[in-house]
């Protein structure tokens, strides 16, 4: 896949911070600041069709630029008529309309070399003119941008790591395929974390439908025309996601004795199951392939009339296995006689982030003391308990 | 005897358990360590309960919560516990072992398998 935000010209302009689309054949550059008639500042789109071969820029075909936004003027509220050649609404096709069209040639009378120095050169116009009237404003507001293509497993750049200065420490989630072994309501708020980590793939096992009362318990607000097509959980999620991660895999089954081996390959699971002879299965595949997992689990119970309980987080490593047996079931309760189906979405979540932070310590993201590989939340209590220490 | 017997016999002979909430609550002691032939008042799942003696073991607090549930050694249910004395103020109870109790100590019991 190739995009012409490659082009070395173009690729400038996205890295010194301006706000640089694609549409239709056409470079657009929003947020460019110009002055009003009213000697205020306004923000508006400079476009200029592109020359394309294999969709890498060539050298601009003319000098002219068109423009959305109102007439621009000098910092006296005085139309700029040096650049303005004309002022009429015109429809490029694609949603792009502009209002005026702006002509300036180079000094040396050659044509712009490039789109960047096109491009710049009427910025830098309408921008010398807005700063007389207000010194702050800028045209580079590093907005979010499309990723070049491929390079990342997003779909747009983390730029939440760079600008917090952690992308080495982030570095250490760029790990092999996850997998999310179930997807009741704690691995919908696992998948809402771990979508936002460069991990190379997640891959989401369930064979469940999504239904009415799975939204009440899942990130996000699914819409009643999702809820109406009756989706997969993991087609579900997997589209939901696919907005920032590229890489999600759904596998619309059950893991059972027959395919077991779709886990091999996995860097790391996070197991969520109600059924805890299904879940054996796979924590023993788990631990013969020496993956390392998590697996949450909570339990709720009424008591005059408010809940309470414990949510558990139980890590499993190769390193650390011996703990696993005597702390998660591997049988099911008889629900009728001895237990409840009570869960909730603030809980789900609480497990969820529990378990990627543990996660996280796996890997060296965040310093990891005390080394538990049991957590206990208690309700009631609001105490976290740590087991199963190294 | 399967093991759910077994608790049964432990529960029934030797901790002398009392499953009544408590609406008599009395005033005598503060919460202290408790003595082994005293009744102590401890919290379990929001409930306040009875206990006769000064220990009380993991199936015992199993067969609290989930009186006669068949023997199945696959299963785990989660105990937690808080406010207890010196020797186990504060921590999670595994199948086997036991704690000494302290009045007014809070106890949770659930199987934690709801994902």
């Amino acid at each position: 896949m190739s995009s012409p935000l490659s082009s070395p010209d173009l690729s400038r302009l996205v890295d010194d911070g301006y706000t640089v689309s694609i549409t239709g054949g056409h470079v657009c550059i929003a947020d460019v600041p110009y002055v009003t008639n009213e000697c205020v500042v306004a923000y508006g789109v400079l476009v200029s069709p592109l020359s394309l071969a294999g969709d890498i820029t060539t050298r601009p075909s003319d000098h002219v630029v068109t423009f959305a936004g109102a007439a621009p003027c000098d910092r006296r509220g005085q139309p700029l008529a040096a650049i303005i050649n004309g002022s009429a609404r015109q429809v490029l096709g694609d949603g792009l309309v502009v209002d005026h069209t702006f002509s300036s040639k180079p000094t040396d009378g050659s044509g712009y070399a490039n789109y960047y120095d096109k491009m710049t050169a009427y910025i830098n116009i309408l921008l010398s003119e807005a700063q007389a009237v207000d010194p702050n404003v800028i045209a580079t507001p590093f907005k979010p941008r499309l990723d070049r293509p491929d390079d990342s497993v997003f779909c747009y750049t983390d730029t939440a790591s760079s600008r917090a200065k952690i992308s080495a420490i982030t570095d250490k989630l760029r790990v092999g395929p996850v997998g999310v072994i179930g997807l009741g309501g704690s691995s919908g708020y696992i998948l809402d974390l771990v979508a936002k980590t460069p991990a190379s793939e997640i891959r989401l096992f369930d064979g469940d439908k999504f239904i009415q009362h799975n939204a009440f318990r899942a990130p996000g607000a699914a819409t009643i025309a999702e809820l109406g097509a009756c989706p997969y959980k993991v087609d579900y999620f997997a589209t939901k996601y696919s907005a920032i991660h590229r890489h999600i895999l759904p596998h619309a089954s059950f893991i059972d004795a027959h395919n077991v081996e779709e886990l091999r390959h996995l860097s790391f699971a996070f197991v969520s199951m109600d059924d805890g002879e299904a879940k054996g299965i796979v924590l023993d595949t788990l631990r013969d392939l020496g993956i390392p997992f998590i697996d949450v689990g909570m339990g709720l119970y009424e008591i005059d009339g408010a809940l309470a309980g414990i949510v558990r987080v139980t890590t499993s490593t190769p390193q650390r296995r011996d703990h696993v047996s005597k702390r998660i079931a591997r049988s099911n309760l008889d629900d009728d006689l001895y237990s409840t189906n009570i869960q909730t979405a603030d809980l789900n979540a609480l497990s969820a982030v529990l378990a990627v932070i543990k996660w996280k310590k796996l890997l060296g993201f965040y310093n990891d003391l005390d080394r538990e590989h049991h957590c206990s939340y208690e309700i009631d209590g609001n105490t976290i308990l740590n087991d199963d220490l190294d | 005897v399967g093991h759910g017997g077994l608790v049964r016999h432990l529960f029934s002979v030797k901790a002398e358990i009392r499953l009544e909430q408590e609406n008599t609550l009395t005033t005598a002691s503060e919460p202290t360590r408790a003595e082994s032939n005293e009744r102590t008042n401890i919290i379990v799942n929001g409930r306040p309960m009875h206990v006769d003696g000064d220990e009380i073991t993991y199936e015992q607090l199993v067969e609290l919560v989930y009186p006669g549930l068949p023997a199945d050694p696959n299963r785990v249910i989660t105990i937690t516990y808080r406010g207890g004395p010196r020797e186990n103020p504060q921590g999670t109870l595994s199948p086997g072992y036991h704690l000494k109790l302290k009045g007014g100590m809070k106890f949770n019991v659930v199987a934690t398998v709801k994902s």
